[in-house]
């Protein structure tokens, strides 16, 4: 099957050298007139052809027709359609700067990067959201977040409030690979899940792929979310920022050299500690509780043929008591980018990336005290290579390597006075990927994106490597047979996979396409987590001797359909994802500072499917779309469940999301979201027995996930009113601003986060000496308890202003 | 390290959170026979009790497992100790010796010990160490100033060490004026100084978590010292207020045993993991047979020390 794939692959790729032909290029960058920011997939068309070219990440597009005079046509979603008239006798540069759509109210036309993208484009599985249709959501507590908004999208969900990060396609939450301006970040969330770590002031362009992932993505199982930030304003000044409940946030941009170069610097923090100090006790006013992020970039144009970036991003959220308690966690990366253009038809970039992720906690202070902190930080240079070769062909290609530093704990106790170390060794590993795609058009009706992705995982030293012998899986932790000390960059084991991407579109009409995809992912790098909501002090773990690397083979088919000039699109979208070695833990497994912690772990064979149905209206004073998920998501591993399937802790049957807006007048408009999921699954005791006056729960027939819980539903709305726009004295105003007032949950339900079995009836019993058994006449009743992180309406308020 | 949790749960419930009653339908289970097998050595009267898994909502008198064959063998001195059921109170199976209180022991520090049980067709059995136990140096009582997890006053403090060498395991117990704390929250162990194997903490001070394990926890508001007929021990201490505590050597699968009872019965909220059985150390001698066994059985000695709290 490899080869087999490798063979199709090459034969495909040498192909197209057979019929180039001599022709002339365009090429150039599409631009917001505004701002100079780059527009990402504006579509470059050549009108009464099929013939077209959408622009890449940087804005750059290449475009090669034979000679003679064109009508050239570029559009993009919210901004007018730019045409130009063109003699092509010689290769050209078109650079385009377009305006931004002027709002009309009796008929708003948004327009699409291509109006009917979504049946033209290879892509399928892929979903997405514009940073203005993230803003005109509800949000919890008026903070617009991307993460939240696309758990509303098909094929995603979450596993309840405050849960951090999102399951895509019945997959784990690190099975996403989520990319700030290319830097992998770890953990996504702030407060343990209620907000994301990215700022919507910052945000430019947020893409999710579930399926046919292209070939220079890799090593997670279950998508990329791509996010992209702002390249900072190339024109004029711009301040952006708001005021809510929850964060303050200012964001500050303007050119260095006008048109030249730029910068952007956006934060936010919670106040809700400064706001709640005047009222706290005096003895906990030195407690802290805050959390804050900042995204800052600069990008310099140094002539027409090269372009730097360096962007960072820090954010921290942190929690203390005093000196009793302290508890802190954030990601930091940073990306420094060359863009560099060959020629009309050959795009470089070279990415060199940096990111870590790190937690501390600790307890106690002087001669008693315990500190543990945590870190996985990651140096990243991937140089990639964007070839236009001719209409019919877009070819990608380049290389990535990532250098991993796991720390998984740095930690020890003084105990009156006396110091201990229970530090484990570090973890090395070394992540590389070569890669090549070829988006080609085979005639009018067919296009095929089809690339190899070649991984290399390779685990190395310092450090020591264990080996376990074998017991009965999950009969406890497996026994340590023998240790290997390693020295520097020596390779204790290495893992390699080919990675075959396919995918294809089939035009049925100008309206309609069938699209089918294939792609195979290995994921080198799991977290190791347990719990229903991952946690921050969740460890991420490399493979090694003893764990395999986490391998899914996706096949997605699909139906496209745009409805009266594109105003609705739909589709329907059916997927079957089967994984190997995804990480299952031994009953009571000890997963935190563990020196043996591979004993503790099994591998599990995961299997998904399910049918996505999505419908959006585009167009007119009312839009947005239902999605709706029919879903299965299963696990088996031996020791686990009698060695039968069961639902995985993401297993949601039926997921529907009802987003929609409406524009009242040109001030005021609003927006609702009702969501609807399917409670996950949970494991409860069916009985119980007494030890030593324990009361402690059984399930005898070792079934996991007998039991769930109820569905999850919600309704949100939400309501912005702009400032006026003229002044009294009819002058219009340079600045602009708005109110957001939203409601969240507003029917005031307490959806179940989990249910879970508790005791608390069993009060201590007077008179009583010895444990044992219930006195005569003693009663005790465990219940049945609702856990509901949001358990009630919560209204919001935000105030907003650009100048 | 399971304990981390908690402060994690804490801290999540700090935001808009609430936990109502919930009627959870399930499905019924098989009873199996239940071992409760802790065995003081030098208790007057040792006692096995054995008795039925209950399904779980309905958790009032588990039924009493009568006319079993339960008895102990010490292999290292050949001994048998055959315990005979009470038969005022069903279910609970003793033996003593009292004619010398030497003689009222089963076993010395280092002694082999295994159970027997047969219960209709079906022998179970199980093993235990009789391990050494550390003794108290004293109790004392500490005066903290208040923070955000405590009232300020008075709170106990336990003044002991692990003994010098690896692998000596421990639980804690303790009685606040006489009221011994049950609560699986309170389950105070320790494995040489701190909380689990190879921490290298051996033969130091307990660590303060452990030292300050002793004080009752209480989760429930309505548990206060207002009704003297509900008295219920709490902290911080009052002028003329108790605390006795007793350390018991345990083995290793206790203090597995243990933990994993802690974190069962605490499992929950945003942080939960997926509810695991306990693991037993009574197994049924015939691998085929159906009928299994959950409980524990373990041989301790125990050293004890105690303080109040004066004007």
């Amino acid at each position: 099957m490899r080869k087999l794939n490798s063979f199709l692959f090459f034969s495909l790729f040498t192909l197209q050298f057979l019929f180039a032909q001599e022709k002339f290029t365009l090429s150039g960058n599409i631009k917001d007139a505004a701002n100079g920011e780059d527009l990402i997939g504006a579509a470059v068309t050549v009108n009464g052809t099929s013939t077209g070219a959408v622009t890449n990440f940087y804005g750059f597009y290449s475009l090669t027709l034979r000679e003679g005079s064109y009508t050239i046509k570029i559009s993009y979603l919210g901004y007018e359609t730019v045409s130009r008239q063109l003699e092509l006798n010689s290769d050209l540069k078109l650079d385009v700067e377009m305006q931004q759509e002027e709002e009309q109210l009796e008929e708003v036309v948004v327009t699409a990067e291509r109006e009917d993208a979504n049946v033209t484009s290879t892509e399928m599985s892929v979903n997405k959201l514009d940073i203005r249709t993230i803003e005109k959501m509800p949000a919890l507590l008026g903070e617009v977040d991307v993460i939240r908004s696309i758990q509303l999208l098909p094929g995603v969900s979450t596993v309840g409030e405050g849960a951090s990060g999102f399951n895509v396609r019945g997959g784990s939450v690190d099975q996403n690979l989520i990319l700030l301006d290319e830097a992998p970040v770890y953990n996504s969330s702030h407060l343990f899940g209620f907000f994301s770590v990215f700022n919507p002031d910052a945000v430019k362009d947020v893409k999710l792929i579930k399926g046919g992932i292209p070939a220079q993505y890799g090593g997670r199982l279950s998508s990329v979310l791509d996010i992209r930030n702002k390249e900072g304003n190339l024109k004029q000044f711009g301040a952006t920022g708001g005021v809510g409940l929850i964060f303050s946030r200012l964001t500050v941009e303007a050119p260095i050299v006008k048109d030249k170069a730029s910068f952007i610097i956006a934060g936010r923090r919670s106040y809700a500690d400064v706001l709640a100090k005047p009222f706290l006790n005096e003895d906990i006013s030195d407690s802290q509780f805050y959390f804050y992020d900042l995204s800052a970039k600069v990008n310099y144009k140094i002539n027409d043929k090269n372009r730097v970036f360096l962007s960072g991003y820090f954010g921290r959220d942190v929690f203390s008591a005093g000196e009793d308690f302290r508890f802190n966690w954030g990601n930091a990366t940073g990306t420094l980018r060359w863009n560099h253009i060959f020629d009309d038809k050959l795009f470089f970039n070279l990415s060199l990336i940096y990111s870590d992720y790190d937690y501390e906690l600790g307890f106690g202070s002087g001669p008693d005290q315990f500190n543990w902190n945590s870190r996985l930080f990651n140096y990243s240079i991937k140089p990639e290579f964007d070839w236009f070769l001719n209409n019919n062909n877009h070819i990608t290609f380049g290389a990535q390597s990532i250098l991993y530093d796991f720390e998984p704990a740095n930690a020890g106790g003084i105990s009156e006075g006396i110091n201990t170390d229970i530090s484990l060794d570090n973890k090395y590993g070394l992540e590389t990927a070569l890669f090549i795609a070829n988006e080609q058009k085979v005639g009018s009706r067919i296009a095929l994106n089809y690339g190899l992705r070649y991984s290399l995982f390779d685990y190395m030293g310092p450090g020591t490597a264990y080996d376990f012998g074998y017991i009965e899986p999950n009969a406890g932790s497996k026994p340590v047979t023998g240790s290997e000390e390693y020295g520097r960059w020596e390779t204790i084991q290495i893992y390699d996979n080919f990675e075959p991407r396919f995918s294809v579109r089939y035009e049925l009409n100008a309206s309609s396409s069938v699209k089918a995809s294939y792609n195979r992912m290995a994921q080198y790098v799991q977290l190791v987590s347990n719990t229903t909501a991952s946690i921050p002090l969740d460890v991420w773990n490399p493979s090694t001797n003893n764990i395999e690397p986490a391998i899914a083979d996706q096949w997605a088919l699909g139906y496209f359909k745009n409805f009266k000039e594109n105003a609705y699109e739909s589709s329907v979208e059916i997927y079957y994802k089967e994984s190997q070695n995804l990480l299952e833990f031994i009953d009571n497994a000890d997963l935190l500072i563990n020196q043996f912690l591979e004993a503790d772990l099994l591998p599990a064979r995961g299997r998904a499917y399910g049918a996505e149905f999505f419908l959006k209206k585009k167009l007119g004073r009312i839009n947005g779309w239902l999605s709706y998920t029919l879903a299965r998501s299963e696990r088996r591993t031996q020791g686990v469940n009698n060695f039968e399937w069961y639902p995985s802790r993401f297993d949601q049957t039926h997921n529907i999301s009802l987003v929609g807006f409406y524009d009242f007048s040109k001030r005021v408009s609003a927006s609702a979201n009702f969501t609807y999921i399917t409670g996950t699954p949970a494991t409860f005791a069916t009985n119980g027995y007494y030890v030593q006056g324990f009361y402690v729960p059984h399930n005898p027939q070792g079934k996991r996930n007998n039991y769930r819980n109820p569905a999850y539903h919600r309704l949100d709305l939400s309501l912005t009113i702009n400032g006026k726009e003229v002044k009294k004295n009819g002058k219009e105003r340079k600045n602009r601003d708005y109110l957001v007032i939203s409601i969240y949950n507003v029917y005031n339900r307490a959806n179940a986060f989990s249910i879970f079995q508790e005791q608390f009836d069993f009060e201590r019993r007077k008179l009583q000496t010895q444990p044992g058994q219930l006195l005569p006449g003693e009663t005790f009743t465990p219940q049945g308890t609702k856990y509901s992180v949001i358990a009630r309406i919560i209204p919001s308020i935000s105030y907003n202003f650009e100048f | 390290m399971k304990h981390l949790f908690y402060i994690l749960i804490a801290i999540a419930l700090l935001s808009t959170a609430c936990e109502d009653p919930y009627d959870i339908d399930i499905e019924k289970g098989e009873s199996q026979l239940v071992v409760d097998a802790f065995i003081n050595n030098d208790a007057a009267i040792k006692e096995i009790i054995l008795t039925e898994t209950v399904d779980f909502f309905d958790a009032n008198q588990p039924p009493a497992v009568r006319n079993a064959e339960v008895a102990i063998f010490n292999l290292n001195s050949g001994l048998v100790y055959n315990f005979t059921e009470n038969q005022t109170k069903p279910g609970h199976y003793q033996w003593s010796d009292s004619t010398l209180p030497i003689l009222n022991r089963i076993g010395d520090v280092g002694d082999t010990l295994n159970l027997a049980i047969v219960n209709g067709t079906d022998t179970f059995i199980s093993a235990s160490v009789l391990k050494r136990t550390t003794a108290i140096d004293s109790v004392i009582f500490v005066f903290e100033e208040g923070n955000s997890f405590t009232d300020e006053g008075y709170y106990a403090e336990l003044k002991a060490s692990d003994l010098p060498g690896t692998g000596d395991i421990y639980w804690i117990r303790s009685w606040v004026n006489g009221i011994y704390l049950s609560k699986a929250v309170e389950i105070n162990v320790a494995y040489d100084a701190s909380f689990t194997p190879g921490a290298s903490s051996d033969g130091i001070p307990f660590i303060l978590p452990i030292r300050t394990g002793i004080n009752p926890i209480n989760d429930d508001e309505d548990e206060e010292r207002s009704d003297p007929d509900q008295y219920v021990p709490e902290t911080p201490y009052e002028i003329g207020d108790s605390i006795y505590v007793e350390i018991w050597s345990i083995n290793e699968s206790t203090i597995f045993f243990l933990q994993q009872i802690q974190a069962e019965v605490n499992n929950g909220g945003l942080f939960a993991t997926p509810p695991t059985n306990v693991r037993t150390n009574i197994f049924n001698i015939n691998p085929n047979s159906e009928k299994a066994a959950v409980g524990h059985f373990c041989v301790s000695e125990v050293s004890s020390g105690g303080a109040k709290l004066n004007p």
